[in-house]
């Protein structure tokens, strides 16, 4: 990180994509001074986006280390600064501060076989350790991805469902909340489709994000189909400033989820005060 | 070493002779004020070298109200940052009491922990803490209770033990030696009796207060009834979190100025509804009462498990100045009797 704890670095947005009507996807170039370490990132990482006179916020990396270059950083416009982010176009630049966070456990996910789980923009910090994976592809076991939004064009990144359909011994499992026209898929909340699905622990990892009342069906649900809690995962959001572990806002009890998270697993939550 | 001796008369004197090689900073009494504040001494206000607690404490020397991290200005793409950290002089503070230099040393453990806050700790190494023996202020406060020595207080450079008509002075550092060899021409040997005299000093006593845990443990503590109960005559001003020396909480803004600006931070409040509220609408601590919960198990629990003591220095400035005199000391009371309670129903 450049110096000052608090100071961003630029970065170029070099293309911007749309993920969802509310949700845009900017593919940004992290540009450092020659000799500067590189960016790297483990899946499940975020950074802080500023938009300089704005403000900042956290915003999870979606992209994946196995392919270097560009950044990626799916952001749903929710207030003042992710309106701010929307406004910048191609050539623009924002100011970051990254990578921070645990990421994700890949010594411990390698040989399982994974559950992802995943409601609306949920998907975004996932994205990068399905690529991973799929990516890494030998070195995992089954694959199957359960993914559902309120309705059909708030599933985000619908442009990668048929590379993950098709890859090696994956399944692909998409829903939505409520019929809709041009919806020839299942229909259904995501609790519902993964406990329908019946997938038995045995040597299975679930990694689940979403909105906190799926989150809440889906842990329990886990846990009474006889997953472990090592192995049922979640990445949390809470409210960030400096992402560092100093400004004490995103603590639940004694841990910080900019410093101990956002990646953890439900014997790690179970021994924290439920405030997330 | 022969003790030396710095007379009451000379010490604006100290303050100025000290000034021209360092930034001092000591309490002074502002008119109209009950309490000191750290001033500049020599400004024109008298210093208030003495058992008074500062009404803010020595926490706003280090992690200032408001500070700018660094600043912007417009460019052809957008604002680039144009400075950011910015040296700080050597500074000496004159005065500082045990509990507040405690509260220092507890700070580090968040600031000073990899990534380190560079502002905090350039401030840290820069500055040297002269402390004041103190001989306590009023029964509110309860530092002895926190195993904190008032006459003695660790982590000081150097110490003022006051005796006679003056101050025995001691080095306790090298930085506190250097200070020393910088004041050596207002200093004189000590006598006999007033290094006895020094020695002899007693604070006056002070509450016993536990904020430790029932036997039991603080397990079951998060679902009491209690913090419902109490949380009813908090009226969340946050002065608590002001006031003490240890919340260190702050938020990051933006301040535009034209096409240039500054972001800055400012101490926050966990007592604050925005604290923890999410843009899209989300709040982990959306009632009253789980943010007085969050504040008194920060300071008990969840301080002493991440960094191994309690996150109070007994200095009691919480209890004083609440508008509903509530203190940690009696909510650790209260929490303690209900568990215990509640584990015997």
């Amino acid at each position: 990180m450049p110096s000052g704890l608090m100071t961003p670095e630029p970065a170029v947005i070099r293309a911007v994509r749309e993920v969802t009507p509310d949700t845009l996807l900017f593919q940004v170039d992290v540009e450092r001074p020659a000799g500067a370490a590189p960016f790297d990132y483990l899946p499940g990482q975020f950074a802080e986006l500023s938009v300089l006179g704005v403000g900042e916020c956290p915003i999870s990396i979606t992209s994946t280390p196995t392919r270097p270059g560009l950044v990626e950083f799916a952001v749903r416009e929710a207030g003042d600064v992710t309106r701010a982010l929307h406004d910048l176009v191609a050539g623009d630049r924002l100011g970051l501060r990254g990578p921070l966070g645990n990421g994700f456990p890949l010594p411990a996910l390698e040989g399982r076989s994974i559950l992802f789980i995943a409601g609306g923009i949920g998907l975004a910090p996932l994205r990068g350790l399905i690529n991973f994976v799929l990516d890494r592809r030998e070195r995992f076991g089954a694959v199957d991805i359960v993914y559902g939004a309120r309705s059909p064009e708030l599933l985000c990144f619908d442009w990668e469902f048929e590379t993950w359909a098709a890859a090696p011994d994956t399944a692909l499992h998409l829903t939505v909340d409520a019929a809709a026209p041009g919806w020839d898929g299942e229909v259904g909340f995501v609790p519902a489709m993964v406990r329908r699905l019946g997938l038995e622990p045995a040597d299975r990892v679930a990694v689940a994000c979403g909105p906190p009342i799926m989150i809440k069906y889906v842990l329990d649900d886990l846990a009474a189909a006889g997953y472990g809690s090592d192995d049922v995962i979640t990445t949390l959001e809470l409210k960030m400033k400096c992402g560092v572990g100093k400004c004490g806002r995103c603590n639940i009890g004694p841990r910080y989820v900019c410093l101990d998270g956002p990646v953890f697993t439900l014997s790690q939550l179970e021994r924290l005060p439920r405030e997330y | 070493m022969t003790s030396m001796f710095l007379e009451r008369g000379l010490l604006e004197e100290a303050a100025v002779l000290l000034a021209r090689t360092a930034e001092v900073w000591a309490p002074v009494d502002e008119p109209g004020l009950d309490a000191p504040s750290f001033g500049r001494p020599g400004e024109g206000l008298p210093l208030a070298i003495g058992p008074r607690l500062p009404l803010l404490p020595l926490k706003t020397l280090f992690l200032p109200r408001v500070e700018e991290l660094f600043r912007f200005a417009g460019g052809a793409e957008g604002p680039v940052v144009v400075a950011a950290d910015v040296p700080e002089r050597e500074r000496v503070v004159l005065g500082a009491l045990a509990c507040d230099i405690r509260s220092l040393e507890l700070l580090d453990r968040v600031l000073l922990a990899e990534p380190a806050d560079e502002r905090y700790r350039q401030r840290r190494e820069r500055t040297t803490l002269l402390a004041l023996a103190c001989t306590g202020e009023s029964p509110a406060c309860f530092c002895t209770s926190l195993n904190i020595d008032p006459l003695r207080p660790s982590g000081a450079d150097g110490l003022l033990s006051p005796t006679g008509e003056g101050w025995l002075v001691e080095a306790l550092t090298g930085k506190g030696r250097d200070l020393f060899e910088r004041l050596e021409p207002l200093l004189r040997p000590a006598t006999a009796a007033e290094i006895e005299a020094a020695g002899a000093l007693a604070s006056i006593s002070r509450a016993a207060v536990s904020l430790d845990p029932p036997p039991g443990g603080w397990d079951r503590v998060w679902e009491l009834a209690t913090w419902e109960e109490t949380a009813t005559r908090c009226i969340a001003c946050g002065i608590c979190t002001v006031l003490c020396p240890t919340c260190h909480c702050f938020d990051v803004q933006d301040e535009k100025r034209g096409s240039g600006g500054a972001r800055f931070r400012v101490w926050d409040t966990c007592m604050s509804q925005q604290f923890t509220q999410m843009a899209h609408g989300m709040n982990p601590r959306p009632l009253h009462f789980s943010r007085v919960r969050q504040r008194f198990l920060h300071k008990l629990v969840y301080f002493a498990e991440r960094y191994g003591a309690i996150a109070c220095v007994g200095c009691g400035r919480c209890a004083r100045r609440c508008p509903n005199a509530t203190g940690i000391d009696e909510i650790a009371a209260r929490l303690r009797a209900d568990l215990e309670e509640d584990g015997n129903a």
